[in-house]
């Protein structure tokens, strides 16, 4: 059975895998500038604490020192990973338009929607790894 | 006692509980002396230490 925040971390795979299915289905009907509307689903896991974090009593216990720790694990897993790719994407991207030093607006917000997608993907994969592995510790 | 009243008893998720008792989480040293309460023993009662 998934606990609560296992549900959260499926909750916003689902949403990512959804944003970009809108994405490239909004590619074929209309421009790349106003296809960038699909990624707005990935606000929806804004929702997913209100759904899944809710107290059904005030003395039930929600989150507790293991979920704090995988929290924490996944959030600097997942930055590392975001943080990365905007390095490296930079990069590519002043290298490659160095000779006219131009870089088109509108493929820009993809370099951003891509990385904060990958953020959250990652997050929800370290998440669910650590809940399945099972090696945590409260101390290291 | 069940894993569900000793998760309130302890503060945490019944999910801790469950992973304390399959050996997949070792607990701080603050819920290790708080079971230990629950259970009105002493630390080494309860746990055991692996190197």
């Amino acid at each position: 059975m998934l606990n609560r925040h296992e549900k959260v971390a499926i909750f916003n795979l689902s949403i990512v895998a959804i944003g970009i299915l809108l994405f490239f289905l909004l590619c074929q009907t209309m421009e790349i500038s106003k296809a960038y509307a699909g990624f707005a689903v990935l606000g929806f896991q804004g929702i997913s604490h209100l759904i899944f974090l809710r107290k059904k009593n005030p003395s039930e216990v929600i989150e507790d020192e293991r979920d704090i720790s995988i929290q924490q694990k996944s959030f600097s897993g997942s930055s590392f990973f975001a943080f990365t790719y905007f390095v490296i994407t930079s990069l590519v991207i002043y290298f490659s338009h160095s000779d006219t030093g131009v870089v088109s607006i509108e493929y820009l917000p993809l370099f951003v929607w891509v990385g904060v997608a990958l953020k959250v993907l990652v997050s929800s994969i370290i998440t669910l790894v650590q809940y399945r592995r099972g090696t945590n510790c409260g101390i290291c | 006692m069940t894993q569900k009243e000793l998760a309130e008893l302890a503060h945490v998720t019944r999910q801790t509980i469950i992973a304390l008792e399959a050996f997949k989480y070792n607990p701080s040293l603050l819920l290790a002396l708080r079971i230990s309460k629950v259970f009105g023993v002493s630390v080494d009662d309860v746990f055991e230490y692996h190197e």
